[in-house]
């Protein structure tokens, strides 16, 4: 199968999604030629090094435990707290818009 | 998207937040730190964090700037993805509510029309405080 795709950058704009998909799922390179511009754009996984993965999952473990339990509310837990809450956005609504 | 693809109700980022329930929150902090683990990826969308900011506001009462701060903060997670716009441009509509109170939709919207280069059409005034052109008819 053909890892790498040399497009234009008017064909990568408009399948970009597509293109991103066949990076991330398929690991193909897709290099883009943009009239005027000698060098090459390329869109292509980052391959990340088993260090640096580390690093990553440190940092986050971090924010995970910084993060737990962090926003204090002097309300206690609401079963119903969606409905509540569409109750409170009908009400401003009304307020903001003058609506009786 | 794989097996170990999730997608996030906002109760679940709520009870590992504000740990108001002990058995959700438990469960909700064992699904972070999968996720902080890399063992699992978590997609939300920016309606998700709509349902969160919101319901904390509303019904927690919690302050805005928290709101903000503890999100962008969350967005942080490598493995944790948002679908529906780019994670910069998320945290930036984040910023702009955490300091200007606008509406979150309202700030998604702005990012979403800049992002895509487009004009926003809207009746609300509000979008003068995030500095956001608006027109009234095409």
């Amino acid at each position: 199968m053909q890892r790498q795709i040399t497009i234009n950058a008017t064909q990568a704009r408009k399948n970009f999604f597509e293109l991103l998909q066949d990076v991330i799922e398929n690991d193909k390179e897709i290099m883009i030629k943009k009239k005027g511009f000698d060098e090459l754009a390329v869109l292509k996984r980052k391959k990340v090094s088993e260090a640096e993965k580390k690093k990553q999952i440190a940092r986050d473990r971090k924010i995970v435990r910084e993060l737990a339990g962090s926003v204090k509310s002097k309300i206690s837990y609401q079963p119903d707290e969606m409905k509540l809450a569409e109750k409170i956005f009908v009400e401003e609504y009304k307020e903001k818009y003058g609506i009786k | 998207m794989g097996s170990n693809d999730y997608f996030l109700d906002a109760n679940v980022i709520l009870r590992y937040l504000i740990k108001d329930n002990f058995p959700y929150y438990k469960k909700a902090t064992n699904i972070f730190k999968q996720i902080s683990d890399h063992k699992v990826k978590a997609f939300i969308t920016t309606l998700v964090l709509h349902e969160v900011s919101y319901v904390m506001k509303s019904v927690y009462s919690v302050e805005i700037k928290v709101i903000s701060r503890k999100l962008k903060r969350l967005l942080r997670l490598e493995n944790l993805n948002v679908l529906d716009l780019p994670k910069d441009y998320v945290i930036k509509a984040l910023v702009e509510f955490g300091k200007t109170k606008v509406d979150f939709p309202d700030c998604v919207y702005k990012q979403i029309v800049l992002e895509n280069d487009m004009k926003l059409l809207s009746f609300d005034e509000e979008f003068k405080k995030i500095k956001m052109e608006r027109f009234e008819e095409v």
